[in-house]
Order: C-alpha cells, then sequence, then structure tokens
C-alpha cells in the first residue's frame, strides 16, 4: 500500500466537502468507482487521497420538489432503473436499460458519470434533452449549471477542486410529450457506437411539434445536442418526410472519428438512422401517430 | 488501511489499499478462488460477487468500498454442504463444461432470482440478467435454462 | 429451453433402450467442485514460496536488440531474478519479431512488482522493414523474419518440403501441393466457371482462464504444472525448443483441467522458456507466469488468418468438374507446426465432403511479423469451411441451382474412395442431416417480414472435420482400470476432461461394461508426463472416439479377469454373463463378493488403436434479420443437425454444438484481432467482442444424427470440431440470401453490412 494514500468513507456531506477543501489539490471523488478501477490499473490517476461518497445518504435520494425531479449524485444506474419517480421519463428509462450489465449497473452512478464526462456514456444525452442542470456543492457554495455548459471539453466537467456533484435536476416535461433513446453498440450492452435521444412535445391537435430537443453520444468531444435538426422540426408539422429529411440535417452538428466502434462515415449514417427512430419511437409515446 | 466487512456470513478485518480490487483481497488473503480472474476491466464477469446481495464485478470494487458491507462468494452460498438450489440447477442442466465461469454466472442468477424475476420466466430477460457474463463452452443455451429452471422450481417451494 | 433432442424418430432408440449407462443424459461427474468453487484451476495453485513473472515485451513488430538496460529492476528490493532474452533457455536471439515478443523478464515476490520491474527495463532497439501480408511475404522482396525457411523450433509435424511454386521463395513455414486428374481439362468439361476469394479473421480463442504455469526445477528437470491438451507431445515440444533431453521435462497437470479450444494444445514461446529459465536463475523454486488479458491476445496463438481463392467448375445440371484451390495462411512470426495442420486439412476436406474429379490445390503458410497463429476448434477445416461453403453457396446462386440440391448431388457417401488417399468414407450421415435438419428448420422458419428495413433470408452450409489422428499416424490409446474390493474402480486415461465431458464419457462406457454404478466409477488423468509414454492429449476431437474404444476393451477385460476368479469355483455356463453391483459380482440369480475374489486390487488394461479417421458431419441451417439502416443482423433460428456416429450423452453433445455454434457467430459476424501493421488495436475484451447470450440465436434446435461409427465405440465419433465448419458460412449465405450480397471477408460487421447496403440503394 502506498504509505501516503488514504481512503475515506464520510458518512455526511459536510465532512465530505470539509475534506474535499482540505486535499483539494490531491483528492479524488469516489462514486461507484466503476470507471476510476480501470483508470487507476491503466496508470492514468496519480491521487492518493480518495473520498468515497456512497455512505452519504442524501446523495442517494430522489425526490420531486415543485415541478422538478432532484437525483442525488450517488443514485446508482440500478435504483434510478427502479425508483417510481423516474418511470415518466421514458428518454431516460430507454438508456438505463442499455447501460452495460446489471453488474455495473449495481455501482455505477449518475454522478459519476457526469464527473467522467465521458462523450460515449449513454445517460448524457438523455438528460440533456430534459435540459437537466447540475447542482454543485463546495464548502461555501453551491452553484447550479445547465449540463449543456457542464461538459464543454473532452472528457472534463466543469468542476474546481474543491467541488462535488451534488444532485441532478430537471423539470418534469408539460403538455403532450415523449422521448426515446435509441442506441447501436457492437454486442448488446456495450459502450454506443452512436447514441441518440429525442424528446418531443406535440401540439394540441398532436399533429405538430411545439418542441423538440435531440441529443446524440458518441460522435463528438462531447455529448452533442443537435441544434440544426431541432429547429427544423419546432413548428412544423409532423410527417415521416420531414423527420426523414430533418434527420439527415443531424450531419451538420456531430463530428464523429474513425475508431473500433465503426468508421466516421458509418456514424454519420447512424446518426441520422437513430434520429429519425428516437423521434418516431418519442411521437408514438406522445400519443401522436405517423 | 484496515477495513471491516462480512464475508461469507463471518465479520472479518482486512489490510487493503485502495487500488486493490477486492477480488485480489479475497483470492490472496482468503484463498477464496471460486473468485475467478478473467479480465481486468469489468468485461466477462467470472469474478462476480454479491456486496449486500447485489451483484457486482469485484476487479472493479476499490477494495475499501467493502467496509462496513456484506460480501457473498460463491464459497458461501451452499449451506452445510447442500447446494444453494441454483447451484443445484446449474448441475442439473448441465449448464457448465470447463466451469471458470460457473460462479461468476451462479452468483449473477441468485441477484436475479431475489429481485423478484418473472414466471413463467422470460428469456430475453433471463439474457439480460446474465448479460455481463461471458461463457466461452456452452453458447449459454444451458445457462439460460439452468436460470429459467431454478426460477420455475424457487417458485414451487 | 428451445433446444430438443431427436424431434424426429430415431433409429437409434431400440439401440439406446438397450444400454443403461451409455447413450443417456448421465448428469456431468466433474459439476459439484465448479458449482461451488472448490474447483482449483491452474491459476489458483499458489505453491510456498512462489516468485512471480512478468515480462517486458517488444513494441517493434520487427527490430534487433542493441542493448538492454536491467539495472534499476535489478536494484529494487524483492526482485529475485532479471534475465534478458539472450539469456533464456531456447532459441532465442537478438531479433523481435512481433508485437509482443520477449526481451526481458523478471521474477519478483508479488506480481505488481514483477510487473514494475518489467517495466523499469530500458531497451535499446533498432527497427527492421517488417512484412504483414503474407502474400508479399513469400515473394522475393520483402523483408525476411526469419533466414531460413522451415526453421526449427522444435514443432511437432515438422517435416521437409519442397515448393513447386516459382514465386513463393522465402519466409516459408510450410506448402503443401497436390493435383488429381487435370483440372484445365475439368474446367473445359464445365458449362459454368466461377472464382472468388474468401478471407477469413484473425481470432483469439479468449479462453477465460488466461495462460498460466508454475516452473521449477528439481535437479536437472525442469517441472511445469499447467493445463497443455497434449501433455507428452508438449513435453517434447517443450524439451526440443529448450535444447533439453525429453526426459528431463516434466508436465504436471492441475487438479482441475482448464478450457482449451486447441489454446493449450502447443506450448507458448513466451511462456514455458521464460518461465523456466527465471526458475533456474533462482535455483530452481517455483515461478509463476500468469498472462493478463492483453498479453493472452499478443503473446498467444490466434486462429490463422487465411484467403483462400476458390475457383470451380460445374456442368448445367450441377456437377462439380474441377476445382482449384490457392490457400494462402498466416502463421506470424513463429513456427508452431500448426501452419502444417491448416494446410493440410484445407487440401483433404473438399475431398471428404464433394466428389471432385479434377483437383489442384497449393496452400502455403507465411511467417510475418504480426502475431503468431496455432491452434483452434477445427484448424484450418474452420476455415476451409467457410470459404468452400460460401463458394457453393455462391456458386449455386449465380447458376441458378438450389444451393442445397447442388450440395446433395456432389456429396460423398459411405464407401467412395479419398482421391487424394483412396481410403473409403466410413460412416456419413450427410444426407440424414441436409434432410432432418431443412425439415425442422422449415418449422420454425420466421419467413419473409412484412418491414422494408427488415430484411430476412436463410442459408445453410455443410461441414466436415475428421475424428482422430488416424490419417497422420496410427492413432492409438491404453487405459488402465483398478478395482477395489468395496467395489469402487478407479478409470485411468490419457485424455484430458477441459470441461468437454470426456470424464463422465467414460465413467458411462465403463459403467456400461462392467454394471458398476456410475457414482462409484472415477475417472484419472495421468496427471503427470511422467506416468505415461507417447500419448496424445484432448486433440482432433478424438477422446470419445479411441479412448472410448479402449475404455470398453479394459471393461471388457476386467469382465473376463473376474470370470477367470469365479471359474474355478462355477460352471462356466453359469458365469457368462456377470455384472458389478456394488461390491459383488452377480450372475443368474447368485452374487459373489468382490473381497471373496481378490484382497487388494485387480487391474485390467485396456487398449484400441486406429488407423481410419473417420469424417463427421454437420449441415447447419440459419435464418437471419437484418435491419437495412443500421446493419444489424439478428440470428432468428439456426437449426444444427451433426452426425455424430452415435451420441453416448446427448445433453453433452447439444453442448458442444451451442458451444460451437457461439463461436462460430463470433467468426461470421463479431470477432477479429484487428492489426495496424502487426500492432493489435484490440488486445483486451472491451474493444474485441466476444458474445453473450444476447447475441446466439433466438431459437436454436440441435438435431442429432446418428450414422453409427462401426470402429467406434458404440459407432460414436467426434464432435467439438466437426461441429465447427459450417457455422459462420451458413450464417454469412443466410446474409446473401436476405441482401443479395456476397460478403467475402469475416466477419461480416454490421457496418460492412449497411454501408453495402447504402451503396447498392437498398436501404435508401
Ligand atoms: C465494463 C464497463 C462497461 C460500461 N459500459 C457502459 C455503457 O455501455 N454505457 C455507458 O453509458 N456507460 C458504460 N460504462 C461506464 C459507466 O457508466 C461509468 O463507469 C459509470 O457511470 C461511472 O459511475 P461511477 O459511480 O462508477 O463513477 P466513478 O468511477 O466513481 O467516478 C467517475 C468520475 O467521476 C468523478 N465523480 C464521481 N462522482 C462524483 C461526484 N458526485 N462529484 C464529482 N465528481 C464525481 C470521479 O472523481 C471520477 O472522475 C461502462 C463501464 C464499465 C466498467
Amino acid at each position: 500500500m502506498n504509505s501516503s494514500s488514504s481512503y475515506h468513507l464520510p458518512c455526511d456531506l459536510t465532512s465530505a466537502l470539509n475534506l474535499l477543501s482540505e486535499h483539494s489539490d490531491s483528492a479524488k471523488i469516489v462514486a461507484g468507482g466503476q470507471s476510476i478501477m480501470l483508470l487507476l490499473r491503466q496508470g492514468f490517476l496519480s491521487s492518493d487521497i480518495f473520498i468515497d461518497i456512497s455512505d452519504i445518504s442524501e446523495l442517494s435520494e430522489i425526490s420531486i420538489q415543485g415541478g422538478a425531479i432532484h437525483v442525488g449524485a450517488a443514485t446508482t444506474y440500478t435504483s434510478l432503473e427502479n425508483s417510481l419517480e423516474i418511470q415518466p421519463y421514458s428518454v431516460l428509462l430507454d438508456s438505463l436499460h442499455v447501460i452495460a450489465d446489471p453488474q455495473i449497473r449495481n455501482l455505477g452512478t449518475i454522478g459519476g458519470a457526469l464527473g467522467h464526462a465521458d462523450p460515449s456514456l449513454d445517460i448524457v444525452p438523455p438528460l440533456l434533452c430534459l435540459d437537466a442542470n447540475v447542482v454543485v456543492q463546495s464548502l461555501n457554495a453551491t452553484r447550479a449549471i445547465p449540463l449543456s455548459d457542464f461538459h464543454q471539453e473532452y472528457m472534463t466537467a466543469d468542476l474546481s477542486k474543491d467541488e462535488l456533484i451534488h444532485s441532478i435536476t430537471f423539470n418534469q416535461p408539460t403538455g403532450i410529450h415523449g422521448g426515446a433513446y435509441e442506441k447501436v453498440a457492437n454486442v448488446e450492452g456495450g459502450w454506443p457506437t452512436v447514441g441518440v435521444a429525442a424528446q418531443v412535445k406535440l401540439g394540441e391537435n398532436i399533429d405538430s411539434f411545439l418542441d423538440v430537443k435531440i441529443a446524440l453520444a458518441a460522435v463528438g468531444d462531447t455529448a452533442i445536442r443537435s441544434y440544426s435538426v431541432e429547429k427544423s422540426l419546432i413548428g412544423s408539422e409532423i410527417s415521416m418526410d420531414s423527420i426523414r429529411e430533418s434527420s439527415k440535417l443531424v450531419c451538420n452538428d456531430i463530428d464523429p472519428l474513425d475508431d473500433l466502434s465503426g468508421s466516421a462515415g458509418y456514424k454519420t449514417h447512424l446518426a441520422g438512422v437513430l434520429c429519425q427512430r428516437a423521434l418516431v419511437k418519442a411521437i408514438n409515446r406522445a400519443g401522436g401517430s405517423l | 488501511m484496515n477495513i471491516t466487512f462480512e464475508l461469507n456470513g463471518k465479520i472479518i478485518s482486512a489490510e487493503v489499499s485502495p487500488h486493490q480490487p477486492l477480488r485480489d483481497i479475497l483470492r490472496s488473503q482468503f484463498d477464496l478462488t471460486g473468485v475467478k480472474v478473467g479480465c481486468h476491466s469489468g468485461r466477462c464477469g467470472v469474478c462476480s460477487v454479491l456486496l449486500d446481495g447485489k451483484v457486482i464485478k469485484s476487479c472493479l470494487l476499490m477494495a475499501p468500498k467493502a467496509n462496513g458491507r456484506s460480501i457473498t462468494t460463491i464459497e458461501g452460498l451452499s449451506i452445510n454442504g447442500e447446494l444453494h438450489p441454483v447451484q443445484q440447477s446449474f448441475k442439473d442442466n448441465f449448464a457448465l463444461q470447463c466451469g471458470y465461469c460457473t460462479p461468476g454466472f451462479i452468483m449473477a442468477t441468485v441477484d436475479y432470482l431475489s429481485s423478484s424475476p418473472s414466471n413463467p420466466p422470460v428469456r430475453d430477460e433471463i439474457k439480460t440478467a446474465i448479460k455481463g457474463n461471458v461463457c466461452r463452452c456452452t453458447g449459454y443455451e444451458k445457462i439460460i435454462s439452468a436460470v429459467s429452471n431454478a426460477i420455475t422450481s424457487s417458485e414451487s417451494l | 429451453m428451445s433446444t430438443s433432442f431427436n424431434s424426429s424418430p430415431n433409429p437409434n432408440d431400440e439401440k439406446r433402450s438397450s444400454l443403461d449407462a451409455v447413450g443417456h443424459n448421465v448428469v456431468k461427474v466433474d459439476m459439484d467442485d465448479k458449482v461451488t468453487g472448490a474447483a482449483k484451476y491452474g491459476s489458483d495453485i499458489q505453491p510456498d514460496g512462489v516468485l512471480h513473472a512478468a515480462l517486458l515485451r517488444s513494441r517493434h513488430v520487427h527490430a534487433v536488440i542493441k542493448s538492454v538496460d536491467t539495472s534499476v529492476a535489478e536494484s529494487m528490493e524483492g526482485v529475485k531474478a532479471v534475465v534478458t532474452r539472450d539469456q533464456l533457455l531456447g532459441q532465442f536471439d537478438d531479433r523481435v519479431r512481433y508485437y509482443g515478443d520477449v526481451i526481458a523478464a523478471v521474477a519478483a515476490t508479488t506480481p505488481e512488482l514483477a510487473i514494475k520491474a518489467a517495466d523499469s527495463i530500458i531497451p535499446i532497439l533498432e527497427s527492421l522493414p517488417s512484412v504483414h501480408d503474407p502474400k508479399q511475404a513469400i515473394r522475393s522482396g520483402s523483408p525476411k523474419v526469419h533466414d531460413v525457411n522451415n526453421p526449427d523450433f522444435g514443432q511437432h509435424g515438422r517435416h521437409e518440403f519442397t515448393v513447386d511454386n516459382v514465386e513463393y521463395v522465402q519466409n516459408i513455414d510450410d506448402y503443401h501441393y497436390v493435383h488429381i486428374g487435370d483440372v484445365e481439362q475439368g474446367f473445359l468439361e464445365a458449362d459454368f466457371v466461377f472464382e472468388h476469394e474468401y478471407i477469413s479473421p484473425r481470432v483469439n480463442p479468449c479462453n477465460l482462464d488466461t495462460h498460466c504455469t508454475i516452473a521449477e526445477w528439481d535437479g536437472d528437470t525442469v517441472v511445469f504444472t499447467e493445463t497443455l491438451g497434449a501433455p507428452s507431445r508438449s513435453r517434447d515440444e517443450i524439451a526440443d525448443l529448450l535444447g533439453m533431453p525429453h526426459d528431463k521435462v516434466r508436465v504436471v497437470m492441475p487438479p482441475v483441467i482448464s478450457s482449451s479450444f486447441g489454446a493449450r494444445s502447443v506450448p507458448q514461446l513466451s511462456f514455458e522458456p521464460v518461465a523456466a529459465t527465471l526458475s533456474r536463475e533462482v535455483g530452481g523454486s517455483p515461478i509463476k507466469l500468469w498472462f493478463d488479458r492483453e498479453e493472452e491476445f499478443t503473446a498467444t496463438d490466434h486462429r490463422h488468418q487465411t484467403s483462400y481463392n476458390i475457383k470451380m467448375g460445374i456442368t448445367s445440371k450441377g456437377m462439380i468438374t474441377a476445382a482449384k484451390i490457392d490457400l494462402v495462411a498466416d502463421t506470424g512470426a513463429y513456427p508452431n507446426g500448426v501452419g502444417h495442420i491448416v494446410l493440410s486439412n484445407g487440401l483433404s476436406r473438399p475431398l471428404e465432403i464433394y466428389k471432385i474429379p479434377h483437383y489442384e490445390f497449393e496452400g502455403v503458410s507465411a511467417f510475418t511479423n504480426n502475431l503468431i497463429a496455432g491452434e483452434f476448434r477445427g484448424i484450418g477445416s474452420t476455415q476451409l469451411g467457410y470459404a468452400l461453403e460460401s463458394h457453393m453457396d455462391e456458386m449455386a446462386r449465380r447458376a441458378d441451382i438450389d444451393p442445397i440440391k447442388f450440395r446433395l448431388m456432389n456429396f460423398v457417401e459411405e464407401g467412395y474412395a479419398r482421391p487424394n488417399t483412396g481410403r473409403p468414407i466410413e460412416s456419413c450421415g450427410l444426407i440424414e442431416c441436409v434432410e432432418r435438419g431443412l425439415s425442422t428448420f422449415k418449422k420454425i422458419q420466421n419467413g419473409p417480414s412484412n418491414d422494408p428495413e427488415k430484411l430476412r433470408g436463410w442459408g445453410m452450409a455443410a461441414g466436415t472435420h475428421t475424428t482422430g489422428l488416424g490419417a497422420v499416424d496410427l492413432d492409438s490409446s491404453e487405459v488402465k482400470f483398478i478395482l477395489f474390493p468395496n467395489g469402487s474402480l478407479v478409470v485411468e486415461v490419457e485424455v484430458l476432461d477441459h470441461g468437454q465431458g470426456t470424464d463422465t464419457v467414460m465413467t458411462q462406457i465403463a459403467s456400461e461394461e462392467t454394471g458398476i454404478d456410475i457414482s462409484n466409477i472415477h475417472v484419472q488423468h495421468y496427471a503427470d508426463t511422467d506416468s505415461a509414454d507417447a500419448y496424445l492429449g484432448s486433440v482432433a476431437s478424438r477422446s470419445t472416439y479411441i479412448t472410448g474404444l479402449a475404455v470398453q476393451d479394459a471393461g471388457r477385460n476386467l469382465i473376463s479377469t473376474i470370470r477367470d476368479l469365479l471359474s474355478p469355483l462355477y460352471d462356466p455356463g453359469k458365469i457368462e454373463d456377470i455384472t458389478i453391483t456394488n461390491n459383488t459380482v452377480s450372475f443368474g440369480n447368485q452374487s459373489v463378493q468382490l473381497s471373496d475374489l481378490f484382497d487388494e486390487s485387480i487391474i485390467s488394461i485396456g487398449f484400441a488403436e486406429s488407423e481410419l479417421n473417420p469424417p463427421a458431419y454437420g449441415a447447419h441451417f440459419a435464418e437471419v434479420e437484418i435491419d437495412a439502416l443500421t446493419g444489424h443482423v439478428t440470428i432468428l433460428c439456426y437449426v444444427a443437425a451433426q452426425d455424430v456416429g452415435f451420441a453416448i450423452n446427448p445433453k453433452m453433445v447439444e453442448g458442444q454444438l451451442e458451444g460451437a455454434i457461439s463461436q462460430g457467430i463470433e467468426f461470421a459476424l463479431r470477432s477479429e484481432v484487428k492489426l495496424d501493421r502487426g500492432i493489435p488495436l484490440n488486445p483486451n475484451l472491451a474493444d474485441y467482442s466476444v458474445i453473450s447470450a444476447w447475441e446466439m440465436p433466438q431459437k436454436l434446435i440441435c438435431e442429432i444424427v446418428e450414422s453409427n461409427e462401426e470402429s467406434g465405440p458404440y459407432g460414436a465419433k467426434g464432435i467439438g470440431t466437426p461441429a465447427m465448419p459450417p457455422i459462420a458460412p451458413a450464417i454469412i449465405n443466410a446474409i446473401r440470401d436476405a441482401t443479395g450480397i456476397r460478403f467475402n471477408k469475416a466477419p461480416v460487421e454490421s457496418e460492412h453490412i449497411a454501408m453495402a447496403l447504402l451503396k447498392e440503394g437498398t436501404n435508401q
């Protein structure tokens, strides 16, 4: 054992924040540890002081306050998937069902995903579609950051060294709405080659789009919103043609790379296909028809 | 650091470092070699154990995380030499060949059975329950049968 | 769940009902320790004072080692030995030839320390030009991997050869050529000639427990504790590699044998010699060398990547007139005798399944600076099966002949003399496989889909692989029975139970022959190469066939020994039919205690040999559904009809088939070690796809066909490897049916399908 390394398992938030401010230079927050353990093994992490937040019950609570839902950062994928509060959010549920496997889901947390900031994480596009805010806390301050601003560079979260992610909040969608997440991976439960989330709000007659949100995983430095697709659909009538045509615009907003999961050309093609499918599913779930 | 946890029903303590996966502690300090080693990246599932009753991969569990929790390995399943019903079902259904993946599959199945699986069993649901575990010998068919029969016979108990 | 055994009436039902232990689903005998976690595999062994090894491996694909600075490693506390490549026992020179080749190795008190010490070693390497395309490698002008063709690394099957092709001048591991009849004449007789190339992937067996050996010295003898599928042959190979007499090397099996699929059939260059050297450096104490997953991917053998060029001629009716097959196989950087098998199986398999009047085959296995190739389930036959059955299918479709009828027309049959050896085909269940397989398949097939985004299609492929080693040598096996007065019987066999179930099969046969209850029979392996000589191990699907026969013989000998003991006391007529139950011998309505007949134990020896290597056949059927937009392939249903001669344990036969199907799906659709100029891009289980339960067919039925092989025990022949060849082509032919596109490079990944459809405009 490294003589200077230490591992803390604080039971309350204040102790955790104190530890964090004390060791802000060298401390690493641990939630499920699923990503950290891999980084440690590959020698990518040099931290010696670990602050494990999984015993802090406040951080694994899910609650509804006002019209907003709050998910504690240390909530595991499994408990989120099973929570009653989350059942109406089909876009989120879809993604929870396709992340890795039961073992990883039993430990991996939503805060860990946001902290890790990998552009391929499945849970981020649905949260972007829900306009989620990240609540970040330090000993002295609490701030809420729109998720779209929280991840601005590859694998980097907007966190100071003395801050931790407290929770993720998003408003309950209003009106006639539906959402869906579509993913293609090499094998079931594998990292996405491409993942696309769609959330729609339909007009009273369920024949037009009042609002559309599209977000994608694995096609850029961060998870990406596709404003081109959104803009071209908002206000328009629902038709298969318009969905098909608009989905093609997704290529304006993405920048995929050639890698082992597929070529950039294939990913661009998939982005369009999955965008279309996610939209169709979202519309169907909203009660619309095509 | 020193941690204390419940291991297969006994309270024990162990000296661990944050860099160590729990798997290595279980094998080297407690000789629980039913916890297997197949990769180091959470992909194969042979090191699966239960953490407070939920299945996890012990190659990805930072050892200090076990502190104050309960860990069950394959060695902790059978009681008084009698096979656990899931173990029995794997045996009855030819659900293994080389056997190296078997402890991991059995642990995943034990967790699945405790989470009120559909009964009559649903094949796709079973596949999802075992998708974190790789088997190179059986082609999974007989494992699916073993899980399925474990569900039906647990109901009839 | 959805598997069923014998959905159609089986002519062997009567035979089966007359048998007590054989032919039935006896529960595998090795289960208890495996379900409780008590089973100790090689990697679970931790002898007192064991030191751990780690290697520094080359990150160059071809280079000369100029110097190696080991000073930091040597100064580390807890590091007990550091050796460089030039100090290794065996044939190591100053050149590294592939990514992963050994540069230096250390032994230390913990695995972590050993890795740290190995990482601290600084090598100075000077890059050499490298070659990665086997077709280029064998032609003049490209870099030479070894200075000679056919270098000797102690490999089995090494033989002198002459190369009849003037273009093939260097980097030649092995070469096989045959010309039967006159192919040019055959092509002239044809109404339709078609030629195409098929490329197979480099695949790793991915055994879940990675290679692990414990090496130690006992005086001047080096002892390895590890699973080696053919322990004695491997002992000889290791000894030859180390330059030691064969009797100074011992191989001891761990308590529980690891899976292999061929991966543990031959020693590995950067494995046994390294562990042996380190142990010698520390005065003979045990050294544990345990590969991690990345080493397993880089430094252990892969299935040979092959390119097959097939040209075939047929008459307008569909009779084959001629075939010309060219094979180039990638051996990688070092020989191990397996290139020879890939070529010889590639040469002979076509003649064991189809009647081809005029036939020419040329095969070469080439050295390159790529990862080393070796044994993996269905060596050579798997690649040939994929190429040949893809070609048969495409040929039929282009000639507008039904692909199944086309095959039926050209299949060999019982008694047909193989033109390359003159030997007649022993037993042949091919037609029954096709008929039973097809009829079951038709019952479960979904048929076309209404959804334009879902393309459905189906395909079939036949395949063969021989049982036993009769083609190479006279295959033989010896077993020993020891019966104790309490009625317990020890059966000592040379074949290892990697999990495939040979211990159970031998138990069943021993029980059948003697009457002894399954629970009183204990199969033991000759656990040590010192205790039995010149045996071949669990390779080539020979275990049930040849060792099963020897067990049968030993059983009969045991009964006759007991009869001899009884004969002074009883009428010969009375003791004709005797059987052993618990601790008594019974005959008629009489019984005698075993302890009244002998005191300590009686021994009987069984022996079997065979010059035959009966081919085992299969016909497999697959229906796929393809997402026209993403290219994703779902296997909706799959029927594997396999001729096993006679199923000694039907459930275990199904298990072999189902396992083979998972590996065939990987070959067809998913798995490939990708190299960039020799450097592996995906040497881990995150980037190299092995399939989970989800990628298996949604419906899977095994049809066991029993052709009753006369030379085998109760009519049985092999299953483990013969199951492999038809799988990938059945799936790829189904994709052809669904898309109209012939994919000739496996694995056929979703991306390939989606992009090809996009090009054709089918999925716009
Ligand atoms: C085998 C495997 C397969 C996977 N497959 C998928 C997949 O298919 N799809 C997918 O989306 N994901 C996949 N993942 C990734 C998985 O989603 C992440 O590992 C997981 O979400 C991380 O959560 P964690 O709690 O384990 O994070 P940890 O590993 O504990 O932490 C990750 C990072 O976040 C930081 N962090 C954690 N919590 C906080 C906090 N509250 N405040 C500030 N920083 C914090 C940590 O310091 C660290 O930098 C896979 C992972 C593995 C190991």
